[in-house]
This record gives structure tokens, C-alpha cells and sequence, in this order.
């Protein structure tokens, strides 16, 4: 792969997923500039394994596979816990054709439901809002298809639990 | 949770950019563009200045050692093992770096996190082991050094000089590896705890 292929590649796929990635950061950090920081780390990590990319992989899987590793190291630098008091600072970005208030709020407490999950159940929760199956949060994660529907059956049950408490 | 399609159109309504704040949010492919050549022009960098200090100690001290016709066989033997060492010290300290920071990403995550712990654990493992060989290196070519300066002089000055350097940094050993230990803790540990906690909870099943 030469570099303009490389680039031109890169640029397909963070147009194609950069909304995703951004969510999936979202979900796993509670704080708006490191939700930025991490990012770009999962950019440039792309980036970086654009070389060893093959073809016949899956891009979204591949995709996902980088931002959620990168998620999980992602303490390494900033090596700091982020309180809740952070995210309910942190500014709400939704898309300005559905930014009405009513689904602003509502992805306001789906996001902070999320993050006051554990930092596995917030990535798989976060790949299962993506609309991804089971297969697919398996081999992103390397857990059994089984196992993964327990836990989402979990993490449903423990986030229904929340947001019934927040739209009180 | 029979409302999970409502939750997925909620979720996917938060987009990465919106309307005037793309800029400030730095996501614009245009930023992210300049952001990787500015990634990828730093590393270049840094492996430049490594590659040219190293040949820089080298060139310099191989210079100093063959203009300097007094220096006996035994203070250039000394010198060059006391160099040799550091250097090789240096660089297999560099590689054990290197290979935390060439994971492979794409691997699954649990993949990803045992090996994250396994290399991470090594770099104390690595400080373990060759620091105390690294020093002792040291203290044999010291002593050399210190054989021919102190050549003409009675063997209780000798013998001070020999013992109270060799002493000195063999003291070092303990308290390296204390500093060594202590940074490392520091800066992986809460990490080193994150991921086996994680990995923890993906053994479950």
C-alpha cells in the first residue's frame, strides 16, 4: 500500500465511522476534552494500523477492534479517573436535525446511565446502541457469542434499572 | 428491554461534529490529516535523534581513544566495556519499550489485554534482571579504570579507592530498582489493576 492508497483509505474509513468512534469514546470517558484526546489516539492508531489492514477483514470490526483497545489503554495516559461531576459538565453534542429537547435530555441520561456502568459492560453496551450483533461484539471483544448474551441481558436489565430511575 | 431500537436512534443521534463546532472539536479530516503528518513526522524524528546521539557518543569517544596515545591497553579496555555496556543497556531497555507500543491493536480485546499485561509486566521483569548486571558491568570497568590511575600508589590507598567505588555503586543496585519500582507502580499500576479487572470480568465467562 503506497501513501496516497493509505490516505485515501484512512479517509474512507473516518468519514464512514467517525460518528461511531465518537460515541463509543462517549460512552467509555466521562469527560468532554478527553472524549476528544482519545479520539484522536484511536485515529492515529488506525492510522498506524493501516499497514498490516487486510482487505478481506471486516472494516467496522477492525475499526472497533483499535478504537475499544484503545479505549482500554487509553488510562495509561491520562493515568486519572474522571468523577461524575465531570460529565454532567460535559457538553451535549447531537446532531442539529434531532437536537430537540426532548431526545437531547434523553441521550443526556442514556449517556450518563452508560457511564455509571462498568467499563466492559460500557463497551458493549456502547457497540450494542451501534446496532452491532452478537457475532460481531464477540469477535470484537473475544468473548463467546453465548457469554456476550448473558452479559447485554445483564447490562440491559442494570441499565433499564437506571434510566427508570432517571426519567423520574 | 423491548425499547432498544428507541435507545439505538437516541445514541445515534450524538454525532462527532455539529455545524460551527467542528472546528473546535478537531475532528475535521482536514485536522486529523495535519494531526498525523505532525504524529508521523515527530516519531521520525525522535528515531533521528536517537540513531544520531548514539553515533555522536560513539564517533567522540572512539576519536578520544585513538588520539590520546598515553592511554594505556587497560584504561581503553575499561572504557570501552564501561561505553559498550551502556549503550547496550540503552538499547535493550528501547526495544523493551518498543514492543509495548507495537501491540498489536487490532488483535480482540481479551487478546489484546493479555498481552498488554504480559509486556507491561515485562518492563519491570527487564529492569529486574539487567539493572544489577548493568552495574556490575559498571563496577568492572570502573575498577579497571581505577587499576591504572591508581598504579604507583601503596595497596591500602588502592584498596579504599577500589572498595569505597565498587561499594558506592553496588548501593546503587537496591536503590535503582527502589526508584525503578516506585515509577513503575506509579504510572502502570492503576492500569496494570484496570486491565486484569477487565480481563477478569471477560474470564467469567
Amino acid at each position: 500500500m503506497n501513501s496516497v492508497e493509505k490516505e485515501a483509505l484512512f479517509f474512507k474509513i473516518f468519514e464512514n465511522n467517525k460518528d461511531k468512534i465518537y460515541r463509543l469514546c462517549l460512552g467509555y470517558l466521562k469527560n468532554a476534552n478527553e472524549v476528544q484526546d482519545l479520539f484522536q489516539e484511536v485515529m492515529i492508531n488506525i492510522w498506524k494500523g493501516l499497514e498490516g489492514f487486510r482487505v478481506e477483514s471486516k472494516v467496522s470490526t477492525w475499526v472497533y477492534r483499535i478504537a475499544v483497545n484503545t479505549s482500554l489503554l487509553y488510562l495509561k495516559k491520562t493515568n486519572r479517573r474522571n468523577s461524575m461531576t465531570e460529565f454532567m459538565e460535559m457538553e451535549m453534542i447531537v446532531d442539529e436535525n434531532s437536537a430537540d429537547s426532548e431526545i437531547k435530555n434523553k441521550a443526556d441520561q442514556l449517556r450518563l446511565c452508560i457511564a455509571s456502568l462498568r467499563k466492559q459492560e460500557r463497551l458493549i453496551m456502547t457497540l450494542l446502541l451501534e446496532g452491532m450483533s452478537y457475532e460481531e461484539i464477540s469477535e470484537i471483544t473475544g468473548i463467546t457469542i453465548n457469554y456476550v448474551g448473558v452479559k447485554i441481558n445483564r447490562i440491559k436489565k442494570e441499565l433499564e434499572r437506571k434510566l427508570k430511575l432517571a426519567y423520574e | 428491554m423491548n425499547n432498544l431500537k428507541q435507545l439505538e436512534e437516541i445514541w445515534q443521534s450524538q454525532k462527532a461534529v455539529s455545524g460551527n463546532d467542528e472546528q473546535r472539536l478537531g475532528v475535521t479530516i482536514e485536522l486529523m490529516a495535519d494531526k498525523l503528518l505532525a504524529f508521523e513526522k515527530k516519531q521520525k524524528r525522535i528515531t533521528l535523534f536517537k540513531v544520531i546521539a548514539i553515533s555522536i557518543i560513539l564517533s567522540i569517544f572512539s576519536w578520544q581513544l585513538f588520539t590520546f596515545s598515553d592511554l594505556s591497553l587497560i584504561v581503553v579496555v575499561g572504557l570501552g566495556w564501561i561505553v559498550f555496556c551502556t549503550i547496550l543497556f540503552i538499547v535493550l531497555y528501547w526495544k523493551q519499550r518498543s514492543q509495548l507500543e507495537n501491540m498489536n491493536i487490532a488483535a480482540s480485546s481479551t487478546d489484546f489485554i493479555e498481552t498488554a499485561l504480559c509486556k507491561m509486566k515485562q518492563q519491570i521483569h527487564f529492569f529486574r534482571i539487567y539493572f544489577p548486571f548493568f552495574v556490575l558491568a559498571l563496577v568492572a570497568g570502573v575498577n579497571l579504570l581505577y587499576y591504572e590511575m591508581l598504579n604507583g600508589q601503596d595497596l591500602k590507598t588502592r584498596l579504599i579507592f577500589h572498595l569505597s567505588v565498587s561499594i558506592t555503586l553496588i548501593i546503587m543496585i537496591p536503590i535503582g530498582l527502589k526508584i525503578r519500582g516506585y515509577k513503575f507502580k506509579k504510572d502502570n499500576q492503576p492500569l496494570i489493576d484496570e486491565l486484569e479487572s477487565i480481563m477478569h470480568e471477560f474470564r467469567e465467562s
